[in-house]
């Protein structure tokens, strides 16, 4: 069964047989050296959000984070898996904090069983609070945003072993686990040579290297959600286990044996997420708004938002139940189990439309990260901020917004084939191929009209 | 497992503490900088504004065929709940004669603006719409002055309106933005105070757990 888990690629193509890259990924310089250059920058970017100019447009902070960071991301996700993770200055901290302070307590079950609940409602809050009081337009609120999480990963890695925060807190460590996986690159151990394994130092750690800091077994591990790629394992393995190999984007969900409910549920939410980020920014929202505050009856904008965005958030949700209920005619299988294994359908869309949405702020504020840089040294710039044509990115937001359409659409039928054969497969994926093509189209739609700039 | 359940509770108690601890943004949202660029005059004749050049004194000019009406605040750029005075120096246009028998009062609005807004709006509420009559002052000539306090930050809107018996009424908009400059110490010291308090914590549990260690 596992065997089948495994795509063919990665019995044959494996990076760590390039001896420079595999000694580099070895050797103490990995990841460290990506690690401080993450933290000198993620230490200005904390005191120009806390202390800088309060005007976004000025601070270096928000441009570097909100305009460069945060669209790479999703780019990162796919290209690299969850690399991100391991050169987080969140993780350093962590590491840096238990090394020193760190209690290494257990992780209590209530966070194993709920960490993922915990930050599906971060993630949610977290959106809502960014429109109701300015998170990602106000340097302030995003330095107040770093700071919590600054807060939270001290006190977690005070307490509990590991990176707890990383595995069961950190809501943008579920996103990237869920981004990931639709990747192209993954780290697997060869399950043949593990057998053989006595010391099980990736997961115990030796003199060479700490165990897994994500408490992955990479014998085990059939999927990216949780391993962050920082090498441990690659170090400490005794037996040249760990494999790295490329693979086909999405073909992790196509084999995919463990379906989990809160993995899925945030799939689906993040639809809503990014829809309302979409939304929020059109040129044409201030008027709906209104409209809606009118049609409503109610006075105060914020309240309005939040039943807009409660409705965002639970259609995506209701939909692909509407859509597993009726494709629960053909396999028979609990609403709960079909829905959880369907959820993960939706993620190359998710992405798509995440990147989709962020290409703009890239392409067409880009330049603000430099104007912003050199406002630290007191020179004042002004100038256009974009790289290239509004018309030019919205072709690559259609091309990226279709990919992602065809590869959920695809995913979703490929999840049906593997679980219920060739001869249910279209019966039961067309619920929610229709579900999953509504998606698309709205987040298509959409990309047709200008959005506001960030900065 | 009630050792567990012990972490847990403590986790998040402390989850709670900073995830609550977000409303304070509340009145961290963000204000742009530049102040007084829009400014117009309406009364019975034409209108003209201009903006002052200097940036440090911020002074705001308006003319119409009646009046020049300069105005300045101090400090220049007002924080929430501090109070902020408002110098208005009111000139016949056409002599350049203060005008001394001015009724001249300030109503402040606080725009309702939203982070991902171009609309505006009025908010209404008490505590946002400010009222006060300014009067003589004896800095200058012809300068009134009116001290109010604005309650929230954000894009302010000053209606000043003035009436004379001699040169009649005009009303000058001038905006005004209430901002938070320096860091929200109340928050930074919250969350380092909790950390230092989940470090002393830590420490206990380690301290407990060699202990535990050695009587084993």
């Amino acid at each position: 069964m596992s065997q089948k888990t495994q795509p063919n690629s990665s019995q044959t193509k494996n990076f760590l047989k390039f001896k420079p890259l595999k000694r580099f990924l070895q050797s103490s310089l990995y990841p460290g050296i990506f690690q401080w250059l993450a933290v000198i920058i993620f230490a200005v970017i904390m005191v120009e959000t806390l202390a800088g100019p309060t005007n976004a447009h000025d601070n270096f902070g928000t441009a570097a984070t909100w305009v460069l960071w945060w669209p790479l991301l999703p780019l990162f996700f796919f290209l690299f898996g969850r690399f991100w993770c391991a050169v987080c200055p969140f993780a350093w901290v962590s590491d840096l904090t238990q090394r020193f302070l760190g209690a290494n307590r257990k992780v209590p079950n209530f966070l194993r069983k709920y960490g993922l609940w915990i930050i599906d409602i971060t993630f949610i809050f977290i959106t809502w609070s960014d429109h109701i009081w300015g998170v990602v337009e106000s340097p302030r609120g995003s330095g107040t945003l770093l700071l919590l999480i600054l807060g939270g990963v001290m006190v977690t890695a005070m307490l509990f072993e590991r990176r707890t925060w990383c595995r069961y807190l950190c809501f943008l460590g579920s996103l990237s686990g869920n981004y990931s996986r639709t990747g192209m690159l993954e780290l697997r151990a060869d399950k043949e040579i593990c057998k053989t394994c006595t010391t099980r130092d990736c997961y115990k750690g030796n003199s060479k290297a700490a165990g897994c800091p994500m408490f992955e077994f990479p014998m085990a591990m059939e999927n990216n959600a949780n391993c962050n790629l920082c090498g441990n394992c690659i170090k400490s393995c005794p037996h040249d286990s760990i494999r790295l190999t490329p693979r086909k984007p999405t073909s992790e969900f196509w084999g995919m044996t463990r379906a989990r409910f809160e993995e899925s549920f945030l799939a689906i939410v993040i639809v809503g997420i990014v829809f309302v980020q979409n939304i929020t920014m059109l040129e044409f929202y201030p008027t709906y708004l209104k409209w809606a505050e009118l049609s409503l009856g109610i006075a105060n904008r914020d309240i309005a938002f939040t039943i807009l965005f409660v409705i965002a958030m639970t259609t995506p949700v209701l939909l692909l139940f509407l859509a597993t209920a009726i494709s629960q005619r053909f396999t028979g299988e609990t609403l709960r189990t079909a829905f959880a294994r369907f959820g993960y359908a939706v993620i190359p869309l998710d992405l798509a439309a995440h990147m989709a949405h962020n290409l703009f702020h890239l392409l067409a504020e880009g330049k603000s990260i430099y104007y912003t840089f050199m406002g630290l040294f007191g020179k004042h710039i002004e100038g256009p901020t974009s790289f290239v044509s509004d018309p030019t990115i919205q072709i690559m937001q259609y091309t990226l917004v279709i990919s992602g359409t065809f590869g959920s659409l695809y995913t979703a039928y490929r999840i049906a084939k593997k679980n219920y054969g060739t001869k249910k497969a279209l019966s039961v994926a067309m619920p929610y191929l229709v579900v999953i093509l509504i998606f698309g189209v709205l987040n298509f739609l959409t990309f047709v009209v200008r959005m506001d700039m960030r900065m | 497992m009630t050792k567990n359940f012990k972490s847990s509770l403590i986790l998040l108690a402390l989850a709670s503490n900073l995830l609550f601890a977000l409303p304070m943004m509340a009145d961290t949202k963000s204000a742009p900088t530049s102040t007084m660029t829009d400014q117009n005059m309406s009364g019975h004749s034409s209108s003209e504004a201009a903006h002052g050049e200097s940036q440090a004194t911020e002074i705001t000019v308006a003319k119409d065929e009646e009046f020049e009406v300069s105005v300045q605040t101090d400090p220049e750029k007002p924080t929430p709940n501090k109070p902020v005075t408002i110098m208005i120096s009111v000139k016949n246009q056409s002599t350049q004669e203060p005008v001394l028998d001015a009724s001249v009062n300030v109503s402040m609005m606080l725009m309702d603006s939203g982070s991902h807004s171009n609309m505006s709006g009025m908010s209404m509420d008490s505590d946002t719409t400010i009222k006060g009559q300014a009067t003589l002052d004896n800095m200058e000539p012809g300068m009134y002055a009116v001290t109010l306090t604005p309650t929230k930050q954000g894009e302010w809107s000053q209606d000043i309106q003035i009436s004379s018996p001699t040169h009649g009424e005009t009303t000058l908009t001038v905006p005004l933005t209430v901002s938070k400059t320096g860091p929200n110490w109340l928050l930074i010291g919250s969350v380092g105070g909790i950390v230092v308090l989940a470090g002393i914590i830590a420490q206990f549990l380690k301290r407990k757990q060699s202990t535990v260690k050695e009587v084993q």
